[in-house]
């Protein structure tokens, strides 16, 4: 009824400088937690992109038994006919690419120097988007042509490598005879993960068979979907449609489990940070109702009088802590909105951070921005702002009218 | 005039106080008809207050009956005797009690808007009240804005504005100079024969008594006499 709200309105105007105060401290509260949970999950979203791009892929698939001595890099585990299965996954719904690979502990030797690396033997064509591709810095990506490798800069460094080094590798066949072949340095990459910089090789698939002697095999297939949403969808299509073929298919959820743990970790502790933040902001609510409450009881026992029920006593409280609550909301999503929009598209840099933390991840953070997030916000704050008023509110009902009526 | 408004039936009150019960009322009755501007008179403490509050559906008695227009009112819940005192009593108090948040002609409309009276009507009715009452000018003031005289015209208008069986008014006149009181009462009594309605009202000033149509005389907590003027 309109008239309560004005009566509402009319006696949060009363009180000008403590309704200010709660609806700041509303305010900002709000915004202090919307920033923080726009942060995280903008956070956790790259970092899960990046760790997916740059490590696992959406979904990975092995021949059965590969995964339990995944370490050991064993090669005799290894997929067979690996083109047909291919073939057969790119049909998939929602998949964008397939790339089969085969990873191997490879020994580079310059002639001078020899070191072991993890070698990787991968289809040029199918990671032409992927993340060596992109980054090459000198040279070139693979074109297909055999007898070319890359490396990583650091790695390069190392070595005291430059392009069009000649590299002799020597590998473990899958059979466990003693096996080299020579390659020119093709191309030389940064892609800012240390993993890829400092000790991975990359050879064309053939080249690497060759070298294994794994003619028509890999020892993994890595699935880039259109959309990290399908990942479960299509993981289980493969597990029925490849039942037969004796495959092993996990998804990056699997594959980085440890990882996503922590990050649910962090997430629950920001949560019950945020609860507290929330629980100040309310108990100053309650506060600032009760003592609108207490100043007010002999107006109460007069609107009594005047024939106000109890219920709408409880009311009017309640709808002043509801104007209260929806200013401040509009003002915390207002000022962490505006802040978040700002960081989700300019992002908030921090040049030292991949040096403390060596895990896949920019220096710069996006937060994530969504309306639909600052209405979740919104109706939060309201919903908190009613519920820290219920007991003033009940107070305010409960009184008598004879008593209240000779309150000083 | 027979009709009877209210009828209060051997009431009783009692009050705890600290460890002591205080008997305010000791077993009252008393019957006001419709039309009477009756008086409720007697020294501090003597139960006029009480009275004046159980006949107000403001409280409930300890024992006996409060009937209201035929209906007993000392079994009705909260809710029950918010709707009662809403829809049929007004209520002018000795602090004039208006809600400070609103101004003069919000006021007197409170009421109207309880009981959901449409616009038009709300708007005749309190402007015919505040042009009677003779505090147009103020209609747009605050309480804080206006003299305690205009304020007590304004809580009347407040009281009347419903139409209702009765007006309670406890000590009408006790916070004002005498001039200025002696004014407010020749308003609820002009208030009383014009509109033909009913006014119950306490005071402990003889002046304010005369006027009354009955004085009821309260002493301790029993009616000591009754008096209708000539």
């Amino acid at each position: 009824m309109w008239v309560f709200l004005k009566l509402a309105a009319r006696n949060l105007l009363r009180n000008k400088r403590r309704s200010a105060i709660t609806f700041v401290a509303i305010g900002l509260g709000l915004a202090l937690v919307l920033i923080f949970y726009g942060f995280i999950q903008g956070v956790d979203k790259q970092f899960t992109d990046d760790f997916i791009k740059a490590q696992t892929g959406h979904i990975q698939i092995h021949a059965q038994g590969y995964r339990e001595k995944a370490r050991l890099m064993p090669l005799d585990i290894a997929i067979q006919d690996f083109e047909t299965v291919t073939r057969r996954l790119k049909e998939l719904p929602g998949v964008r690419s397939v790339a089969p690979r085969i990873r191997f502990p490879v020994v580079v030797s310059t002639g001078s120097e020899s070191i072991g690396v993890l070698g990787l033997g991968i289809d040029p064509q199918a990671e032409r988007d992927g993340i060596v591709a992109t980054k090459i810095t000198q040279g070139k990506y693979l074109s297909g042509e055999r007898g070319y490798a890359l490396i990583g800069t650091k790695l390069a460094d190392d070595l005291g490598l430059k392009l069009g080094d000649l590299l002799t590798l020597m590998a473990t066949t899958a059979r466990g005879a003693l096996n080299a072949i020579d390659v020119e340095i093709g191309g030389i990459f940064t892609t800012g993960y240390s993993q890829y910089d400092d000790s991975i090789l990359i050879l064309s698939l053939a080249d690497a068979q060759r070298l294994l002697r794994m003619s028509g095999q890999v020892t993994e297939i890595i699935l880039m979907l259109d959309s990290t949403d399908q990942t479960e969808r299509v993981a289980r299509q493969i597990q029925q449609g490849f039942s037969e073929d004796g495959l092993e298919v996990q998804t990056w959820q699997e594959l980085g489990a440890a990882i996503f743990s922590l990050l649910e970790a962090r997430r629950q502790l920001m949560a019950i940070l945020s609860m507290v933040v929330i629980l100040i902001a309310a108990l100053g609510i309650v506060n600032t109702m009760l003592m609108s409450v207490f100043e007010r009881i002999r107006e109460i026992g007069t609107l009594m009088a005047l024939g106000m029920t109890p219920g709408e006593i409880r009311g009017l409280f309640l709808l002043e802590s509801a104007i209260l609550g929806a200013a401040g909301g509009l003002m915390g999503v207002g000022i962490g909105g505006a802040l978040l929009k700002y960081f989700s598209v300019v992002g908030l840099t921090i040049t030292q951070a991949s040096q403390f933390v060596n895990l896949p991840i920019g220096t710069t953070f996006y937060a994530e921005f969504s309306w639909g997030m600052l209405a979740m916000f919104f109706v939060f704050a309201e919903g908190v702002a009613v519920l820290a008023a219920l007991y003033p509110a009940y107070i305010a009902s409960k009184q008598e009218p004879v008593q209240a009526l000779r309150h000083a | 005039m027979s009709e009877v408004v209210v009828r209060v039936e051997n009431v009783t009150k009692e009050y705890a106080m600290g460890h002591t019960v205080v008997k305010a009322l000791r077993g009252v009755s008393l019957e006001i008809q419709r039309g009477e501007f009756l008086c409720i008179a007697g020294p501090s403490g003597s139960g006029k207050t009480t009275l004046l509050n159980l006949i107000g559906c403001l409280d409930k008695p300890t024992s006996g009956r409060v009937v209201l227009e035929g209906r007993d009112t000392s079994k009705l819940s909260a809710k029950e005797l918010a709707w009662v005192r809403r829809q049929r009593l007004g209520f002018v108090f000795q602090t004039f009690n208006l809600v400070p948040v609103l101004t003069a002609y919000e006021n007197v409309e409170l009421p109207l808007l309880l009981l959901g009276v449409g616009t038009v009507e709300r708007r005749r009715r309190v402007h015919e009240l505040l042009e009677a009452l003779g505090i147009r000018d103020f209609a747009h003031h605050r309480p804080d804005e206006m003299s305690g005289g205009q304020q007590q015209r304004v809580s009347i208008a407040r009281a009347l504005v419903t139409k209702p069986a009765l007006v309670l008014a406890d000590e009408p006149t006790a916070n004002l100079d005498s001039e200025t009181g002696k004014a407010i009462i020749e308003l609820m009594h002009d208030l009383n024969k014009k509109r033909d309605t009913t006014f119950v009202f306490s005071t402990h000033d003889p002046k304010v008594m005369e006027r009354a149509s009955r004085v009821v005389q309260i002493r301790d907590g029993l009616i000591s006499s009754s008096e209708t003027a000539m």
